[in-house]
Formats: C-alpha cells, structure tokens, sequence
C-alpha cells in the first residue's frame, strides 16, 4: 500500500504540472507585475488595494461616474469581418485572413493561423493582445491616438503608423516590420521603450537572447544570415526554462554590432561561410590557414564564438582562448561575454584545470545568472571546485545549486556533497 | 552601441545593500532574479488567479519597504518566501471578508480572467480547479502550509518559515490539512474517481 503523504504529493505535483498549461497567462501576469513595480509611480498603496478601497467606495462614486459617462466621448468600436467586435472575444484567424476594422478607420489584419483579442476600447486607441501569429497593422494617426499591442512579453505602443507585427510564443520569437511612422517597444530583453522607425524591422528572439535591428531593404536572405550569426553556437546547451529568458538574461544588447554581422557576411571570408553551414571544424582549418590571429581581429563577437567553438572542436584549446579572450576584451558589454566565460571554463576543465575552470563558470554565472547555461554553469561549478580540492567552496556551490536546481543534472552529485 | 539596460551584479547580500540604497538597478535585479520563484509560489497557494499579477506586484511592494527589517541579507530567498506567503495570505482572508461587496463587482468582468485553454487541457484543469475548490472550504492557516507543502514541494522546515510559524505548528495544521482534504476529495466526483482507482490518497 501506498504511503499517503507520499500520493499527496503526487497529486501537488500532478497540480502544479497541469498549472503550466496556463503559462503564457501567468507569464503576461508576471510582465504586468513587473511594469507596474518597475515603471510605476512608487506606490502609497498599490494597484490591488487601490481597487479594493475603490469598491467600498463604489455606491458613493456612482454619481459621478454617470457624470463623466454622459460627458465623455463615445469609445471606439469595431467590427471583426463585418460583424460587431467585443472586447476580449478571442478572434481566430485559421484559414483565412480576419480584419479588424475600427470605428476611426484603423484596420488590422490577422494572417491566417493567427489568434488576438481586443483588450480594452479608448477614445482615442485601443489595447490589442497578439497572442501568436502575426497582425498587419494600419493604425489611423491623430494628434490624440494611442494604441498598445501586447504580444507576449513585449509591448507596441503606437500613435499612427503601418506594420507588421509578428509573436510566435513557442521560440519567444517576437519581430516587428514598420513601413510608415513609428513605434516604441518595451518588454523583455528589449527594456524600456525602444523606437522602431518606418524601414526597419526589429526582432527579438527570448530562446537564445538575440534581438537584431535592421533595415527592412535589407534583403530577407541577409537578415537570415545575420541572424544565423547572430545565434550561439549550436553546441551549447539549449535554453532551459521560460526563467532562463527572463530580462536578466540579456541586458547589454547592441543591435549595431549584430547589424555588422550582417554586412561582414556580404563578404565572408571562406572560414564565415564555412561556419555559417555548420562545418565547424573546416572553418577551423580555413582560419588557420590563412591566420587565425587575423580571422580573430576581424571578427565580431558573435564571429568571435564561432571560432571559439570551431577550435574546440578542432583539438585546439589554445586558439579557443586566443578567440574567447578576445571577445571578451574587445566586447565588454556583449552578453556572449558569458558563454565565453562557460566555453573557456569547459575548455580549462576538460584540460584537467580545477581553479581556473571553476573561476570562469563562476564568471559566466556571475555575469548571467540567470542566463541559459546558468544551470550548466552552476553544475559545473561543482565539479571544478571538487577537483581543485576546495571541498568547502564545492558545498556552497552544491547547495546554491540545489536552491536554485533542486531537480537539475548535478542535483545527485550536489545532494551527495552536502550528505 | 545602444545600452539598453545597466546591469546590476552581485550575491543576494550586495542587492539588499543596493536596494537599500535605492539603486534603481538593483530594483530592476530583485524582480528579475525572484519573480518567476515567487508567482510560482503564489500560484500554487490560489491555483491560477484573476489577481495574480497584483498581488505579484504587492509582494514586492512589500518587500521594498521592509527590506531595511530584513537582518540577513543572505537569507533574503527565504524573507521573499515568506512575504509572498503572507501577501496570499492577506488575499485570501480579505476575500473572506469582503463578500459582501460582490455586489459590487460585475461578474463577466471576473469571468474576462479566465485563461484561454486548448479544449485538451480542459481535463487537466478541471481536476486543478477541483482541487483549489476544496482547498478554498479549508481555514486559510491550514491552506497555506498544505499547497506548500504538496504543491510547492517545500520541505517543511520551508513551510514553516515561509508560513512564519514553528516546525511544531506547521506539523499539527498539516495533519489536519491532510485529514480534511482527503474527507473532501472523497465527495468531490472528479478527486473521488481517482481517490478509488488506486486508494492510494488515503490507505496505507
């Protein structure tokens, strides 16, 4: 027979399971949180005790909301396919486009495989939640008009303008192509509001960290290419939790450089292209051949990686510090400063090195603690202090690990440790 | 190069001492580095709620205003927890008491709250409101320590810090947490259905 606690504890944990089939809602509440205690004034009271003295004070402002209803303008509408539109209805599109038209003339098309709903109607604008797809959007500007789109954890605010906006919630793909006016965009990675002119189209990618600026004249196969050498190297562990994507992953982001990465490529060397088809290690071999020093001092940071990864894989851990020190001298505000600091931790580790392989995982988990090999780096931690000899510092790795990861990887060799 | 964030980096201990210093950074890095931990903690105390992104918001409002009270600035995961639990807490029996203001508020309005689901997780998430449904019949005091316990998966030395009471306490409101939660599953069809495939809730 079955120990009860224990199918208690079966049934929490089949609880808590099924309570991640609504992690996009609890993923948009955390953004609202965040907003709110971030950006929002510092609060005597906050926004929920403001609602619950507010409703005791209900019947007594009933008055006076009559009176601002009769005195304010009437909100806006609209109509999803000629038919009338309510706020927060989900609207599908499946096979086919679905318009949104809105009563001041603004129109927005949802492509098919496409799911949205209106928020919330305003005089002047209205709240929009993209929950995946895209939506082509012709915003009507006047001096008065604001309108906000939410898609995941990013927000538009737009005052006129024609775009393109795109969500794809699985990759924590968000992209957005402007063609006229102007937008501002906020949320994760992103941080506070970021403009986005008419000609360029922005993208932000929350599984592997990369936001990339361009020109939308930009032909779509070099931004392709941009993006492809933008992205870690495919070796590197992948993303973890929705966690690992949170703003703290990535702060220090630099669109211009990424857009250098694209105009490296119109001409690449024969080690970029080689690279960028995944043949690591004959794009080694091509750097070598023509000097990997040079390669290396032509290189941006995502390039940079590249050569890292691609002289791993060769046998060659001295040229993978030549290139990961570089990156990280050369670029030190990049992100990717702390995959470097993991690649050269793992390259001194496989080495046989304890101390230095331990002091740059920590290096990378300092820098990116919540970043997506944190939990690999954490774990790795471990065993570098185990192996330099450190047994006390090992234990506070373990338990900082268990705190953090009680169910990841190391947990059994963490767990072994502090026993 | 276009900064978009200036980064706050350090232990637990140098962030308590910036945002004590009322280094905006250091804000920014408390929620970043607790968020995720906490409305995991907090939705697992209420099950999915209309109010969660408020009394996520509170928590740390909270915090930002004791954190001077805070006397180890290491253990400020534990304080968080505690916090959190307590700011549910608050919620719950607020709730409690203000039922006669449902009059109020406008039902359809709540109902808005309700996440958007796949018909296929339908399943799922009816056996997870049935459960939050018997747990809303328990005494807050005893809610609180069983979703921690079971749902959270703390230890109960855990439980018994977040819920800012002794070891002892926390033992006595589980076992009758557990006793009263197996009473109720049993009438409940969706928990009984499950309670009889196995036996396994409630024999040894």
């Amino acid at each position: 027979m079955e120990d009860p606690v224990t199918a208690l504890e079966t049934l929490g944990s089949e609880t808590a399971l099924a309570l991640e089939l609504v992690a996009p809602e609890r993923a948009a509440a955390i953004e609202r949180a965040r907003r709110g205690f971030l950006h929002g004034p510092e609060p005597a009271v906050t926004h929920r005790q403001r609602r619950n003295i507010g409703l005791v004070l209900a019947a007594a402002a009933a008055l006076l909301v009559l009176f601002v209803v009769f005195r304010t303008k009437p909100l806006l509408s609209f109509q999803v396919d000629a038919r009338a539109g309510r706020t927060n209805d989900q609207i599908s599109a499946f096979a086919r486009p679905v318009v949104l038209a809105f009563s001041d003339g603004t129109a927005l098309t949802l492509s098919p495989a496409t799911r949205a709903h209106v928020v919330s109607l305003a005089e002047h604008g209205a709240s929009i939640a993209l929950e995946n797809g895209s939506l082509d959007a012709s915003v009507i500007h006047t001096n008065t008009s604001s309108w906000l789109m939410s898609a995941g954890p990013f927000s538009v605010r737009v005052t006129g303008t024609k775009f393109l906006l795109t969500w794809d919630p699985g990759p924590q793909r968000f992209s957005i192509r402007v063609t006229e006016g102007g937008v501002a965009v906020s949320g994760s990675l992103v941080g506070a509001e970021y403009p986005v002119r008419a000609g360029q189209t922005l993208v932000v990618s929350g599984s592997d960290h990369r936001l990339l600026l361009s020109n939308s004249e930009q032909s779509t196969n070099e931004q392709a290419t941009a993006e492809r050498e933008a992205r870690l190297p495919s070796s590197e562990p992948p993303a973890g939790s929705a966690a690992s994507v949170a703003p703290g992953g990535a702060r220090d982001l630099q669109p211009p450089s990424v857009r250098g990465a694209a105009s490296s490529t119109s001409n690449a060397s024969s080690w970029r292209t080689l690279a960028l088809q995944g043949k690591l290690r004959e794009a080694y071999a091509s750097a070598d051949a023509t000097g990997f020093e040079r390669a290396c001092d032509s290189a941006n940071a995502a390039e940079l990686l590249l050569l890292g990864d691609a002289a791993r894989l060769s046998g060659r851990p001295d040229r993978v510090n030549d290139a990961l020190l570089q990156l990280r001298r050369r670029f030190p505000n990049d992100p990717r400063r702390a995959v470097a600091a993991f690649m050269l931790g793992k390259v001194s580790f496989d080495g046989g090195g304890g101390g230095v392989a331990a002091t740059w995982f920590a290096t990378s988990l300092r820098e990116q603690p919540k970043g997506a090999l944190a939990r690999e780096a954490a774990g790795r931690l471990i065993e570098a202090l185990q192996r330099a000899g450190d047994s006390s510092g090992a234990r506070r790795a373990a338990k900082d690990y268990l705190n953090s990861y009680p169910d990841g990887p190391h947990a059994a060799l963490a767990r072994s440790l502090l026993h | 190069m276009v900064r978009l964030h200036v980064p706050f980096s350090g232990d637990d201990a140098a962030l308590v001492r910036g945002v004590r210093e009322g280094n905006p950074s250091a804000k920014a890095e408390l929620f970043h580095r607790y968020a995720s931990q906490l409305e995991r903690l907090i939705t697992h105390l209420l099950g999915y709620d209309a109010e969660l992104a408020d009394i996520l918001q509170e928590t740390f409002v909270s915090a930002l205003r004791s954190i001077g009270s805070l006397k180890d600035p290491a253990a400020l995961k534990p304080w968080l927890l505690t916090i959190a639990t307590l700011t549910a807490r608050k919620t719950l029996r607020g709730r409690s008491r203000r039922r006669w203001l449902r009059y109020f508020t406008d039902e359809a309005e709540e109902a808005r709250y309700e996440p958007r689901t796949d018909p296929a997780d339908e399943e799922s998430l009816g056996a997870v409101r049935e459960v939050y449904a018997v747990l809303a019949r328990f005494p807050v005091d005893e809610r609180l320590p069983f979703a921690l316990r079971y749902i959270n998966g703390l230890e109960l030395g855990a439980v018994a810090s977040a819920c800012n009471v002794s070891l002892a306490t926390v033992k006595r409101r589980l076992q009758r947490a557990e006793r009263r939660f197996l009473r109720a599953a049993a009438g409940v069809p969706a928990l009984a259905d499950r309670i009889e495939s196995g036996e396994r809730w409630k024999t040894r």
